[in-house]
């Protein structure tokens, strides 16, 4: 509790004032010398422990923090109201924190803002009362500090034009690394999704402070409860990347590499002579908004310290199903008046190509449905090992999306030889054969996706085109002159979009809104809060 | 021996011919012998029967027989027969349909004895039934018949097999409306959707960039010690120097034909 020295009242953090506040006989007080009188009498609490009341979601096990007393009212991450269990524990000191500067008030504006940019937005979004809902919450990290004994031998090559001349320069010199530190920083919450906390970084170095408990007066904190040798070895292989960049900094911007890298980890990292500096804790700012509706949250999160605003906004499937409606009928009207042109093999070819698009975008949207669901991205989501493993995994991923480049051009290339087909038949059988050359990769891809997920009726998005753009091919095959099979192969491949489409939208509020969380079964994370 | 004609060449040589018959059809001056022309309209749908034997290839009893074979194609449109003698049946083909049904949907089946060429021509709602490739079709499986001197079997075939065609459109109809709302609602559906997705926001990509985050204002600059310059090349770029560019020699593009004819047809030499 942070008591008012005059009257006795309760003291908040003004954010505007970035100092203590007395709501009652408006005092203030510098928060990093404000000492409570007659707290020196506790003697239990050793210096660098202060004392907080720790509530735990009953429904969802998420636990919050308060070192003020203050009500909770609701969970923040599942929304659920009420049912918390609360505890006084002592909790260690971290060493720094970057205090709110944005108000809740400007905070929900910026918000307000966003939502109303967004397509179809469920109207509860925009109600005022909803976004005062924005709750104050400090956010543990784990700092990293990465140093180096090193003062690598580099040779630098440069290429860049200017005017009519293009120039190559390669330098030769001694990176003087040894004694420079930086300093990294890893969610370590388990509870908050490492994909926001990406989302809204980064923070000012500038805005960094020495921790005082009195900045979380009138605010939450999360505890930190993932074990911080999960982002270790990260941190290692971070702090060597900065390092390469902090060396090209002193060369033409984007233009400039370093030629001789070893390109295996542990080489580099004998080179540089990269160390771990270990770690610290240390709190970010965080304005918090929790939505639910039956088992899916979305949270709207922001920036305490700079306003970056990250949202999980749904859409309003209704609303969204009436545009397309319009869509659709203005299309309709369109194609009746061209309906001359449009010969039945021609019709096919487009039609496949259409197929070929919702595959394209229903693969896409299953990936992003399968990482939510398997927390691909949230490595503090996992104990240590499986962790490192996503970590792993993740930098393994990079370079992707050359394989689409390469679909695609097959599909245009295709669409090309249609165009120059004399007989639309001949052009969709032609259209018929790349698209299924092209779409059993997206089957394939999107089936084992698929599987993997709990919404099994997405199995249907995958195998319909499949089955469609086979069986164009076989019927199609010679180009049969009649014209009902075209349309009928057709019906199938606009059929199958059609499906594809729906599941994709109907099931887009996955990736807009989450799972509820559930953080009671997780084993492994080092709790920095020491029970009484 | 039959001359066969490529279609394809037909075709790129197509506006010429059109042109030379133009300029060649009033100085002709098709003179009507009324005695070889039977008619006939369908009530119902007031398409129309041409029956133009001006080559005298079918008895009296033919002429009659074939235009009942004809009547059932009035359903769909105008349905006319020729026989004439000129240089270019294709062309004939078009200005004889032109001067019975206009641009209105019907189909014509001309023998050529000059040319000796058998030609289909059709237009409007049927032509997008009976088109080119059937027209080639057709004739492709009647041509013996002309070769032999089989008129009237020959021009039989050509009608019936086009209303074979016609029958199996009309069970294509429905099919072209269900695919063409099915179309409409795949791209509404789809262009919306391209919309949302557009529009979310993620700004940063977590793969590339990584799970840790650092701050911002924290100088991470390395200095570099003991730097010597070991190479350094400066070269001229090779293209927007050379000057004057390249020039194209010629005329502008010269364009094939008198732009968007509807209407077509095929044919085949006997
Ligand atoms: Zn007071
Ligand atoms: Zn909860």
């Amino acid at each position: 509790m942070f008591r008012c020295n005059n009257c006795g009242g309760n003291l908040v953090f003004d954010i505007r004032g970035q100092r203590l506040h007395c709501l009652y006989c408006d005092s203030h007080y510098r928060v990093d010398t404000y000492r409570e009188e007659g707290a020196d009498e506790r003697t239990d609490l050793s210096d660098d422990e202060y004392e907080v009341t720790v509530y735990t979601c009953t429904q969802c096990g998420a636990e919050i923090t308060s070192a003020d007393n203050a009500a909770v009212g609701f969970c923040t991450y599942c929304g659920t109201e009420a049912l918390l269990e609360s505890r006084v524990a002592r909790e260690k000191r971290p060493a720094k924190i970057i205090p709110f500067t944005r108000t809740k008030e400007s905070v929900a504006e910026s918000y307000g803002e966003l939502v109303k940019k967004q397509p179809y937005v469920p109207k509860e979004f925009q109600d005022p009362a909803f976004i005062e809902r924005f709750r104050g919450i400090y956010i543990p990290y784990w700092e990293y500090k990465v140093g180096f004994t090193g003062n690598p031998h580099v040779e630098v090559h440069e290429n860049y034009s200017k005017g009519n001349y293009s120039y190559h320069r390669e330098y030769e010199g001694d990176a003087m690394l040894s004694g420079t530190e930086y300093s990294l920083y890893g969610d370590a919450s388990r509870s908050f999704d490492d994909e926001i906390a990406h989302q809204i970084a980064p923070y000012k170095q500038k805005g960094m402070r020495d921790f005082a408990p009195g900045y979380l007066a009138g605010f939450f904190a999360d505890t930190a409860d993932v074990d911080p040798q999960v982002y270790e070895a990260e941190s290692l292989h971070r702090g060597e990347e900065k390092a390469v960049k902090g060396i090209l900094r002193n060369y033409r911007k984007d233009s400039a590499t370093v030629k001789n890298l070893p390109s295996r980890e542990e080489k580099r990292t004998e080179l540089f002579g990269t160390r771990s500096g270990g770690f610290s804790a240390a709190m970010f700012p965080v304005w918090f908004l929790t939505w639910r509706r039956g088992k899916r949250v979305a949270y709207g999160v922001v920036n305490g310290q700079t306003g970056e605003v990250c949202a999980d906004i749904p859409i309003d499937t209704k609303k969204f199903f009436l545009i397309s409606l319009a869509i659709s009928a203005v299309c309709f009207l369109l194609m009746e008046l061209l309906n001359v042109l449009i010969l039945p093999g021609t019709m096919l070819s487009y039609s496949l190509l259409a197929l070929l698009l919702t595959q394209t975008f229903f693969l896409k949207e299953v990936k992003a449905i399968r990482a939510r669901e398997k927390h691909e991205y949230d490595a503090g989501f996992f104990e240590r090992e499986k962790a490192e493993k996503v970590l792993a995994k993740n930098r393994s991923r990079l370079g992707g999306g050359c394989l689409t480049a390469l679909l695609w051009t097959i599909a245009l290339f295709a669409l090309v030889l249609v165009w120059m087909m004399d007989d639309p038949r001949e052009g969709a059988f032609i259209m018929a054969v790349f698209t299924f050359a092209v779409g059993v990769f997206y089957f394939i891809r999107s089936l084992i996706v698929c599987f993997g997920l709990k919404e099994k009726q997405m199995l249907l998005g995958s195998l319909l085109p499949f089955a469609a753009q086979a069986a164009a091919v076989l019927l199609t095959a010679g180009a049969p002159p009649e014209d009902w099979i075209y349309y009928g192969c057709a019906i199938g491949a606009l059929g199958a979009a059609f499906v594809t489409a729906l599941l994709m939208i109907l099931e887009y509020n996955l990736l807009t809104t989450r799972g509820l969380p559930d953080f009671h079964d997780r084993k492994g994370g080092v709790s920095y809060v020491d029970n009484p | 021996m039959w001359t066969t004609r490529k279609h394809s060449l037909l075709k790129a040589v197509w506006p010429v011919f059109l042109l030379v018959a133009l300029i060649l059809l009033p100085a002709k001056g098709y003179a009507r012998k009324s005695d070889d022309e039977l008619r006939y309209t369908n009530e119902e749908t007031g398409y129309e029967v041409y029956l133009r034997d001006e080559e005298d290839l079918l008895s009296d009893s033919e002429e009659r027989k074939l235009v009942s074979a004809m009547k059932p194609i009035t359903a769909y449109g105008g349905v006319a027969f020729a026989s004439v003698s000129s240089s270019n049946a294709a062309a004939m083909a078009k200005s004889l349909y032109r001067e019975w049904f206009g641009t209105d949907s019907g189909t014509l089946f001309l023998i050529d004895m000059g040319d000796r060429q058998l030609r289909i021509f059709s237009d409007g709602r049927l032509y997008r039934t009976v088109t080119n490739k059937y027209a080639n079709l057709i004739t492709d499986n009647i041509y013996r018949e002309a070769s032999a001197g089989h008129y009237y079997e020959c021009a039989k075939s050509a009608f019936e097999q086009e209303l074979t065609i016609l029958e199996g459109g009309r069970i294509a109809q429905p099919m072209r409306h269900i695919s063409s709302v099915l179309a409409a609602l795949v791209l509404g559906l789809l262009g919306n959707f391209l919309y949302v997705w557009m529009k979310k926001k993620l700004t940063r990509d977590i793969v590339k960039e990584g799970v840790l985050v650092e701050n911002e204002g924290v100088d991470d600059a390395v200095t570099i010690a003991n730097e010597k310059v070991v190479k350094s090349t400066r070269t001229k770029h090779s293209s927007g120097s050379s000057g004057g560019g390249s020039s194209r020699g010629g005329g502008g593009f010269s364009g094939g034909g008198g732009g968007f004819s509807s209407g077509g047809g095929g044919g085949h030499g006997f």
